[in-house]
């Protein structure tokens, strides 16, 4: 009876050891063939035509560097995930990345709540999650594996309130913002400057997430007709507020963060959101070399004119080839310290430095909705 | 303030078409439907869609909505109700949230999760398009909301009171037995009255849909919600009681953004459903009104 037993534990041993062994050759044949890259974004839902300006991008950078020959003699793989737009499905999303033992990185989410929410499970597993697009200051004090590609909210805020303030000469200012992570922080660091500047805030109009109805608001505001009115918002709110403050004759002069920066905003808002004017970190007519570029390898792959968020995404997956290429694509803890080590790389949105900070530092062009079309403010 | 007002009544009246279609149906059926806010959305997507794909008509949209709600209602008072009617309310109850979960997934299929509109340039003249009152301009289409919800408000008035199938409503509301034993198809009564309150909410959908130029798959939670709680406070049997609930929760809203900030509108208009419960129990016009019967 004790002998049986004895015996039944080692064949169970020698049964696990077979097991790992076959495991290990298994994964260690395909990571002879492949790496794989995460890419966690909103592709259906409000937000889906930012996902699907990034995807676009990633898609260009990967599929070029794959016929370059890849990175450490493998081929580069995506693993493409919808998040919707929703925090708890980036949760699940980061969740399923990481208990995935072939993805080595992630690009990925868009907004700052879900790169947030998802922030913890990439960490924990020394998984890189690089941003093209999270901008809350927050996101990457969640972690030394958390990486952002465009500026923070407590640079663009700053930045958009001295334009409200000394371009325009804004005595009062109002806002009128989307109540999330992001939505606050932008509030947050555009109101702060503004009033440091001199500039008086006057309302400051929070909504919820689904909110369609601002005639409400918009009636408030034009009463109290501030000389600037700053939105941090997306395009399908913006162009309902600029819509229906139309409808009540009030046309304000409007600042926005860059997240108003598509045509979505200008095919659902018509006429309502001429004049409509934002700071960003990209835009298809900039000087930058690595722009042009870009802009011209955009066109000739998709037809289409690129935007910032497909700028911001370009330079995501180049920053992660970069890293694969660095650490010879090895583990996960290697790509965040690969990026670390890039020093300088001169992207689409400005350089990139990670040595001593995540947070890359930007300059911002000036652009503005002019008959039908956004172009650089003169 | 008058542009609050205004606002507010636009709102409003749509609060109030939604709750004077729970109220009729309530007032019937004596059963609550969860599907409500659906048939609504239901309604909006069709004027979407004939706005977007066929011609930018308001009254082709209104009636080809009509339709299409009447015959969703006509459906959802057979599933829900008519199969089940002799098992508890329970049961009703959660098959029509049942129904509403699918209707919300279907529109995601058909419509995509994305937020839509109408292309601006098709209803330009109908959002934009103005006339000047007191020095305060209403557009065509804030006028159209408001006319609409008022003439369907008379209309049903004038239908439940003044018309032979109107009076066999009223009979089924007050006694479902009487009214079977006195010759009425008390079922087919039940099939119309529930289409009938899904038709108002169909066009309420177009309404707001096309005011807002949004429209998105659960775009009709919140409303019914609301219309819900408008006709609760009204009094859930009483016609009038619901339309004034539903203008004066339209009102309140605006007001609250304007005192105190956007955020809260929701806010203000719960706890001032809540405060009128407390101090009326049974709702504003809760004892009296045409609709009023004997309770259950």
């Amino acid at each position: 009876m004790k002998k049986s037993t004895k015996g039944w534990i080692k064949s169970l041993f020698a049964g696990t050891v077979i097991a790992a062994g076959i495991s290990v050759a298994a994964t260690g044949a395909l990571a002879g063939e492949t790496v794989k890259v995460g890419v966690s974004l909103p592709l259906t839902g409000d937000w889906a035509e930012y996902g699907d300006f990034i995807k676009k991008s990633v898609n260009m950078v990967i599929n070029k560097a794959n016929k370059d020959g890849g990175v450490a003699g493998k081929k580069i793989e995506l693993v493409i995930a919808d998040s919707r737009g929703d925090p708890k499905e980036s949760v699940l999303i980061a969740q399923k990345f990481v208990g995935n033992p072939e993805i080595i990185a992630e690009i990925g989410d868009f907004s700052s709540s879900s790169c947030m929410a998802a922030a913890p499970i990439y960490e924990k597993a020394s998984m890189a999650q690089v941003s093209p697009t999270a901008s809350h200051p927050d996101f990457t004090k969640k972690g030394k594996n958390m990486f952002r590609v465009i500026g923070t909210q407590a640079t663009e805020g700053p930045y958009n309130a001295k334009w409200a303030v000394e371009g325009f000469g804004a005595k009062t200012v109002a806002t009128v913002y989307i109540n999330n992570d992001w939505g606050v922080a932008a509030n947050k660091y555009f109101t702060q400057a503004a009033e440091k500047l001199g500039a008086k805030v006057i309302a400051q109009e929070a909504f919820s997430p689904g909110e369609k109805d601002f005639s409400s608001v918009m009636s408030k505001i034009k009463r109290l007709n501030p000389d600037v009115l700053y939105l941090p918002v997306f395009y399908a709110d913006g162009a309902a507020i600029m819509g229906q403050a139309r409808r009540l004759h009030y046309k304000p002069t409007v600042l926005s963060t860059g997240s108003l920066y598509s045509e979505k905003l200008i095919e659902q808002g018509g006429k309502s959101v001429e004049g409509v004017m934002t700071s960003v970190a990209y835009f298809p007519s900039n000087p930058r070399p690595e722009s042009m570029a870009f802009t011209k390898e955009f066109k000739a792959t998709y037809n289409k004119t690129p935007n910032m968020f497909a700028a911001v995404g370009f330079d995501a997956a180049t920053l992660v080839v970069a890293a694969l290429k660095k650490s010879g694509a090895k583990d996960r803890a290697s790509i965040g310290k690969a990026l670390e080590g890039l020093g300088g790389l001169r992207g689409v949105t400005g350089d990139f430095d990670y040595s001593k900070s995540h947070d890359p530092v930007k300059e911002y062009a000036k652009i503005i909705i002019k008959d039908g079309k956004w172009v650089p403010v003169k | 303030m008058l542009e609050q007002l205004i606002n507010g009544l636009t709102q409003g009246s749509v609060y109030a078409l939604l709750a004077l279609g729970f109220t009729i149906i309530f007032g019937t059926l004596r059963m609550v439907t969860f599907a409500h806010g659906e048939v609504f959305m239901g309604g909006a997507y069709v004027g979407l869609t004939l706005f977007t794909y066929l011609t930018p008509s308001l009254p082709l949209a209104l009636l080809v909505a009509a339709v299409v709600t009447f015959i969703m209602g006509a459906l959802i008072e057979i599933i829900a109700f008519r199969f089940l009617r002799n098992a508890p309310h329970f049961s009703s109850l959660l098959v029509t949230i049942g129904l509403s979960v699918i209707l919300i997934n279907l529109a995601q299929l058909i419509f995509g999760p994305e937020t839509r509109s109408i292309p601006p340039a098709l209803i330009e003249d109908l959002a934009f398009g103005e006339i000047q009152i007191f020095g305060f301009y209403v557009t065509y289409l804030q006028m159209a909301v408001l006319g609409v919800a008022i003439a369907m408000m008379v209309a049903t008035y004038f239908f439940i009171e003044h018309t032979p199938i109107g009076l066999a409503i009223r009979a089924t509301s007050q006694d479902h037995e009487a009214a079977y034993a006195m010759g009425v198809n008390v079922n087919r009564i039940f099939t119309l009255t529930f289409a009938v309150g899904s038709m108002m909410g169909g066009i309420a959908g177009v309404l707001i849909g096309l005011y807002y130029n949004v429209f998105y798959p659960t775009m009709g939670i919140l409303l019914g919600i609301k219309a819900f709680s408008a006709s609760v406070v009204g009094g859930l049997v009483s016609m009038p009681g619901a339309i004034i609930a539903g203008l004066t929760i339209g009102v309140i809203e605006s007001f609250a953004v304007d005192f105190w900030n956007a955020s809260y509108r929701h806010l203000v208009a719960f706890v001032f459903m809540i405060i009128i419960l407390v101090i009326r129990p049974a709702g504003i016009m809760g004892k009296s009104g045409p609709m009023s019967g004997r309770g259950d």
